[in-house]
């Protein structure tokens, strides 16, 4: 029944959830998880912040789709996109009037990568090529880190972005360019590229 | 058709979102167009090297949500009738409170009026002290006299 279900579009699986489905929903956690986990998690920095954010979007989610307040068509990872985005916002002046509340630059790497197929060095290689990126975009400038996320990420389109982020489609494309530039540019300056191209070599 | 072609055009490109025809002229640049290529394969190159990144949520918190999702399904949503019924109630109080306050007799009515709306509106204190003042009364006969003693015929 999974199966079948798995393969039906998203508007489908939110009517059947309205009408009582609630493994509709499991369904398009399934699906969405890992986009908008990864685009949480690169925006907060911090894995449990991430989670609990993660959490409060998907709730907040069953809650606005119970409620009928859910009507944008074909158009579900946006609109959640939209909201753990204004959630994070939320977060961070959470976190600027309690300056107390830092949040921790430790986290275990190894509990964020997904476990996939391959030999334990590819493992080590993976991981430690997924930090390396991780730290590139965490020294982008807010706004060209945000739009980079939600387009490579988020697979969200640059015209979703501009309206999400309430700027004109050219600025999320420039943003886009310039952020891409600069990776390279803090890449060269603080050697990380090398030692990344010499990883992928390997 | 287009011929020059600006790095937002290449990045259109790179993620599928550049109309059909403009993607079909922007290949055949490429395919003339050293530098234009090179700033391609630089963008590629990169978002390509950005993309391998995915970070997976913990097992718990998928369970903690799908629990949270099963549990939001036992309340019932909200039924859009009850909010009608709150919206109709609020406007009612609304429409009860402008007239009430319309209603409300002021100090330019007449005596007949006056007494009129008194009969229905109880009088506050402050009100009769108005009509039960006697300087006021006063005035008004000061008033009715001088009037009187202007219209007489021998002045």
């Amino acid at each position: 029944m999974d199966k079948a279900l798995s393969k039906q579009e998203d508007r489908d699986l939110i009517k059947a959830f309205i009408n009582g489905n609630e493994r509709c929903f499991a369904i398009l956690l399934t699906r969405y998880k890992t986009k908008v986990f990864t685009t949480i998690y690169l925006i907060v920095k911090d894995r449990s912040v991430a989670e609990d954010l993660f959490q409060e979007v998907m709730i907040k989610v069953v809650r606005m789709i119970r409620s009928g307040k859910y009507n944008e068509e074909g158009k579900f990872l946006p609109w959640v996109t939209r909201i753990a985005r204004n959630l994070a916002i939320d977060h961070f002046r959470k976190v600027q009037r309690n300056p107390l509340q830092r949040e921790s630059e430790d986290y275990d790497i190894f509990a964020t990568i997904p476990q996939t197929e391959g030999s334990a060095e590819d493992q080590i290689i993976r991981t430690e090529n997924q930090r390396y990126i991780k730290a590139l975009i965490q020294q982008l400038p807010d706004k060209q880190r945000e739009v980079l996320i939600m387009r490579t990420y988020a697979d969200l389109s640059f015209k979703e972005i501009a309206d999400i982020t309430d700027v004109s489609i050219n600025t999320a494309l420039g943003r886009m360019r310039y952020a891409l530039l600069n990776l390279k540019k803090i890449a060269h300056e603080t050697g990380t590229l090398a030692h990344y191209e010499n990883r992928i070599q390997r | 058709m287009k011929t020059v072609f600006s790095d937002n055009d290449l990045l259109l490109f790179l993620y599928d979102e550049m109309p059909f025809d403009e993607a079909d002229a922007l290949v055949k640049a490429l395919s003339t167009d050293e530098e234009l290529l090179s700033r391609y394969e630089f963008f590629q190159q990169t978002s390509s090297q950005i993309g391998s990144v995915v970070f997976e949520p913990s097992d718990a918190i998928i369970e903690a949500i799908e629990e949270a999702a099963k549990q939001e399904m036992k309340v019932p949503p909200p039924k859009k009738s009850v909010w009608k019924m709150a919206f109709l109630t609020t406007v009612c109080l609304i429409a009860f409170g402008v007239s009430a306050f319309l209603g409300t007799p002021t100090t330019s009515n007449n005596n007949q009026s006056a007494a009129a709306v008194s009969v229905i509106v109880p009088v506050s204190s402050e009100s009769e002290a108005v009509w039960d003042d006697d300087s006021f009364s006063n005035q008004i006969e000061n008033l009715e006299n001088r009037t009187k003693a202007l219209q007489d015929p021998i002045l």
